[in-house]
């Protein structure tokens, strides 16, 4: 019996060898995505449409201005949400003007400032909810990219996209997912606005890449860095064009001095002549998104992998700036995902994505004390001034009163329209 | 290395453990799987029950073949003959991968992508000789036939400078086939 067996199970394992060959492993890959169709309209057309209209619900919020009572809360590509924020714990969702191709906004005086794709709209809002655009400036940003190569036209905008997830199933044989999460296909409250109202100045936050100070209004787009004369606020008039290099796309001002944040590094520039900055000096790192803010002795700059930044670092560099010409880094610390950063005094208020805000006591830069982590939420935006910390995160704008750092509070919550 | 500590525990507690009892066996092998990915290793522990020809367990073990994965299985054998030396064998469970960091090998046009394994069925059919080695250990030769199943869900951003950007999400299904000789002892 037992040789019988042993025979038999050399016979099947012969067999088995022989058929080895024949298995195979397969993979088959499901792809879902977005295949969005641009919507064109003459400029004519849109111009007549940029105006206000009621308040509508945030969906998108991208960039953050605070100017006066009110927070201008960009909707990317739609507008600009104009909220009274007189009472920080009840916020009023008072306006929105519409805006096709909005990405980046600035106020000084009763004017807004606001990019339309590759054009300047000056626009009066003396009144949030009649708005009016007083001036277009044409070609301010001409390298200003749709996305996935549709670029601006000189007679036509792309007001809106038509989406449609697409599932597909292929097979695995070709590794390389060029897929990005957007395929594109070719398609034909009456209240009125006092900026000066209270002493809160015009703050961008630090993902911004407008900014107002000394008169002058300064853009930056893809390392050009632009100077409009704007004394007469209705009427900005473009003095300048510098080369920030580093492909610069945000900007912070801080007296004298801009702190231009691009992808491969960090640019400063002395504007005591406002209408010629001149470069100072600058902050080499690997390639990723680097927003920047700065005080007099040091600049703070977060470095994030996401996206289209690329690479691979997650931290806060902190810079001693005390030779401008030569900042050095002093500490670099580690991170999850930081965006936006705001600083008042020494406090420190980092949007570090899914790991919320986190608030350091930014006294001894060598050794930064974390005082709290607000958890929860996916914050890439935060201003904070005057104890009240603006925060933009993926389903709300939240504000935090700080005025005792020990016990931070929520004062109130604008939801996202899921 | 925790989920080694813990698999060769599994192993050595249960065949201890068992060794006593003669109806209690425990089944330790390491193999080599075999499939369009190369040869890669295989460890399992099958601790169970043998009742008139059959024996019926739970096992335990680490399959490398093209990613990493613990292999969690109800297994069943069947002998064939008196002697109780010779049969055949069937398992399924589940397997869960571990430690795949940057084996999916999946390229993209920029570094923003990440990636996430979720485990899936498995699935083994084959035949065994046992055979006498020591005075209470028996050795194993046990040839057989796997199916393992496991996907990859990557995320892939679109570029853009404030959040949320929009994604794509791939999901890579495999369904490896491999062919294994694997040895080891009965306690």
């Amino acid at each position: 019996m037992k040789k019988y067996s042993v025979k038999l199970f050399v016979l099947v394992l012969s067999g088995s060898f022989f058929f080895s060959s024949c298995i195979k492993d397969t993979c088959k890959k499901t792809k879902t995505y977005t295949m969005l169709s641009p919507v064109y309209k003459n400029w004519d057309e849109v111009k007549q449409d940029i105006k206000s209209t009621t308040a509508r619900p945030v969906v998108h919020p991208g960039k953050l201005y605070l100017k006066g009572n009110y927070i201008f809360l960009n909707e990317i590509n739609k507008g600009v949400h104009i909220i009274d924020n007189s009472n920080p714990a009840a916020p009023q969702n008072v306006a929105f003007i519409n805006i096709p191709g909005n990405v980046d906004i600035a106020v000084k005086e009763n004017v807004l400032y606001a990019d339309t794709y590759t054009r300047l709209l000056t626009i009066n809002i003396e009144n949030p909810l009649q708005s009016v655009v007083v001036k277009t400036t044409e070609s301010v940003f001409p390298y200003r990219v749709y996305t996935n190569g549709f670029y601006a036209d000189s007679s036509k905008v792309i007001v809106d996209w038509i989406s449609k997830d697409t599932t597909v199933e292929e097979d695995c044989a070709n590794p390389v997912a060029w897929g990005r999460g957007v395929f594109l296909m070719n398609a034909d409250a009456t209240k009125n606005y006092n900026g000066s109202a209270v002493n809160i100045p015009g703050i961008s936050g630090s993902l911004s890449s407008f900014t107002v100070t000394a008169n002058r209004l300064y853009t930056v787009d893809f390392g050009q860095l632009k100077v409009f004369n704007v004394e007469t606020a209705a009427n900005p008039t473009q003095v300048n064009t510098v080369y920030t290099g580093w492909n610069g796309e945000t900007i912070f001002p801080f007296k004298d001095k801009l702190f231009v944040g691009g992808q491969t590094g960090m640019s400063i520039f002395n504007i005591g002549n406002a209408d010629a900055p001149k470069y100072e000096g600058s902050f080499g790192h690997a390639r990723v998104c680097d927003p920047v803010i700065a005080d007099d002795k040091y600049a703070f700059v977060t470095l994030w992998s996401e996206s289209r930044c690329m690479g691979n670092i997650n931290e806060l560099d902190v810079l001693d700036i005390s030779n401008i010409q030569q900042p050095t880094l002093i500490k670099a610390y580690n991170l999850k995902a930081p965006h936006g950063l705001s600083k008042d005094g020494n406090l420190l208020f980092i949007c570090d994505g899914l790991d919320g805000v986190k608030i350091y006591n930014s006294g001894d830069v060598q050794n930064l004390q974390l005082i709290k982590q607000i958890s929860g939420i996916n914050a890439f935006e935060v201003i904070a001034y005057n104890n009240t910390a603006i925060v933009v995160a993926t389903d709300g704008l939240y504000q935090y009163d700080y005025s005792n750092a020990a016990n931070i509070k929520l004062l109130s919550k604008i939801s996202i329209q899921k | 290395m925790k989920i080694y500590i813990f698999i060769l525990l599994f192993i050595g507690l249960n065949g201890f453990a068992q060794s006593k009892k003669n109806n209690i066996k425990s089944i330790n092998t390491t193999g080599l799987s075999h499939g369009d990915a190369g040869n890669y290793l295989n460890i399992k522990s099958v601790n169970g029950i043998t009742k008139k020809g059959w024996f019926a367990g739970v096992g335990l073990g680490i399959d490398f073949y093209k990613f990493n994965s613990i292999v969690v299985t109800a297994d069943c054998r069947k002998y064939l003959f008196k002697n109780n030396n010779f049969g055949i064998n069937g398992a399924a469970g589940y397997n869960f991968p571990f430690a795949n960091k940057n084996k999916a090998g999946i390229v993209t046009i920029d570094s923003y992508y990440s990636e996430q394994f979720r485990g899936g069925l498995y699935s083994t059919a084959g035949l065994f000789y046992e055979f006498k080695l020591f005075k209470k250990i028996k050795g194993i030769i046990n040839p057989d036939f796997n199916i393992r199943r496991l996907s990859i869900v990557s995320k892939d951003v679109m570029p853009c400078l404030v959040a949320p950007c929009p994604e794509t999400i791939t999901t890579y299904s495999y369904n490896l086939q491999t062919f294994s000789i694997k040895t080891g002892v009965i306690f």
